[in-house]
């Protein structure tokens, strides 16, 4: 049975719209098969958890207060609140000095990996085949979105193309391509942050193609956020031979 | 209507507070019953960052229950709290079976079937919402309005799109969901 068949079944059992035959069918089969059994009881649960908006925006909540809330022995610390103000003036002081000096000797840090990731950094090209990347009629539904992406992350609009590629990663359990694009869109606007969050998914759990690819543009992503340390890390896991290997040893030269 | 008997009409309104996800209502607990959880999951083998969870999810359990129908409390909000907490963090020390021989001369409170079957669930449940959380938020969005019953045709109109759509999205963010829960290895152990 494949995967729709079944969960079309299982839904239709648990909304009680089967007909009588159906439903006694499936009965049969639900005391023969234990996995189906497991199946229906996972869909039923997780339907009972996650439904209802109340809940969710509980969730949130404690989240949001669970960051703020501080224990009557963090605050004894004085993390945060309870900060004796002198000790407090003379800190942001001394801050106050490291910033100047960070603005007055930092221009040529700065200036060197700006251009190091310039001189570096080009979008990848657009690869994406719609016949290939669709190759059956399961997914055909997704042409015109996909379409929609490629032309967007050509024409170098990267905002949109990202939001498009993200959204289409959502829709496929195969979304390696995807997302290294929304990336890249995301690295193009200057989002290292976003751009990082994505790629170093990729480099744990995609297949070794798309992680050499990740790899270098997760290596700029760190240089574009100017943390040459992490950008050293995924430079110097470059293999030889793989994607961008020459120039990821040019850089390290240069960091 | 839902019903809330409290012994103090501010743990009443507090309990309320938990039904309305309100936020000034929340702090107010975190800062009435906590305290005394962090103390007393430290003392059995926790950190405070377990305690902060088993918290969160104490208030799960309760908002459900309360939401669920008619609910009285026999004692102070800030007790029943703290029992619901200890059940909590004993059962999780009972599965970790190394934890086992600490726990000699604990026991736990005795809490409504209901609520104590809630509990039970609560890991679990907690796994299905981190899972939920890693989904796109168009797919969230189906999934909490499909689970809420609403019809594909309906959901298909807010989202500005055709029930043939929304049909096969529904399948394929479901099926994220649920191989994305059964592949975490967390799962096996909860089952």
């Amino acid at each position: 049975m494949t995967d729709d068949v079944k969960y079309d079944l299982i839904e239709k059992y648990l909304a009680g719209v089967m007909s009588e035959t159906e439903r006694s069918n499936f009965e049969n089969q639900l005391s023969t098969d234990s996995s189906l059994q497991e199946e229906l009881n996972l869909h039923r649960q997780v339907a009972e958890t996650l439904k209802g908006e109340k809940v969710h925006e509980l969730r949130s909540v404690l989240k949001e207060v669970d960051k703020k809330w501080q224990s009557p022995a963090e605050k004894k610390e004085g993390k945060v609140v309870g900060f004796p103000f002198r000790k407090m003036l003379s800190i942001a002081a001394a801050l106050l000095v490291l910033v100047v000096a960070y603005f007055v000797i930092s221009p040529s840090l700065n200036n060197s990996q700006e251009n190091l990731f310039a001189s570096n950094f080009e979008p990848y090209k657009m690869v994406l085949n719609q016949r290939s990347l669709l190759p059956n009629p399961e997914t055909e539904w997704m042409r015109p979105a996909v379409n929609k992406a490629i032309s967007a992350y050509n024409a170098k609009d990267y905002a949109e193309a990202s939001k498009l590629f993200q959204s289409l990663s959502t829709e496929t359990p195969d979304a390696n391509a995807f997302q290294v694009y929304a990336a890249i869109s995301e690295l193009s606007l200057g989002h290292s942050d976003q751009a990082i969050v994505i790629l170093e998914k990729l480099v744990e759990d995609a297949p070794p193609l798309f992680i050499e690819q990740s790899r270098w543009y997760l290596g700029l992503a760190y240089l574009q956020k100017e943390d040459n340390v992490a950008a050293k890390s995924q430079l110097q896991q470059i293999k030889s031979g793989a994607f961008k290997y020459d120039e990821a040893q040019k850089m390290l030269k240069s960091l | 209507m839902k019903m809330i008997h409290a012994s103090n009409t501010q743990d009443q309104q507090l309990l309320e507070g938990i039904l309305n996800a309100d936020n000034q209502a929340i702090e107010a607990i975190y800062s009435l019953a906590l305290p005394a959880v962090i103390s007393w999951v430290k003392e059995n083998n926790g950190s405070e960052s377990d305690a902060r969870d088993i918290f969160q999810e104490a208030l799960i359990a309760l908002f459900r229950k309360v939401e669920s129908g008619e609910f009285k409390l026999t004692c102070t909000l800030k007790s029943f709290l703290r029992i619901m907490c200890r059940n909590l963090w004993l059962s999780r020390l009972r599965n970790k079976q190394n934890q086992a021989s600490s726990l000699d001369g604990i026991e736990t409170v005795d809490l409504d079937a209901d609520l104590e079957s809630r509990l039970e669930q609560s890991e679990k449940e907690q796994l299905f919402f981190k899972h939920f959380d890693l989904l796109g938020e168009n797919c969230r969005k189906i999934m909490q309005w499909f689970f809420e019953k609403v019809p594909l045709k309906q959901i298909a109109e807010k989202l500005d799109t055709s029930e043939s759509y929304i049909k096969k999205r529904k399948f394929i963010c479901k099926e994220k969901l649920v191989k994305a829960i059964q592949n975490d290895e967390r799962f096996e152990e909860l089952r």
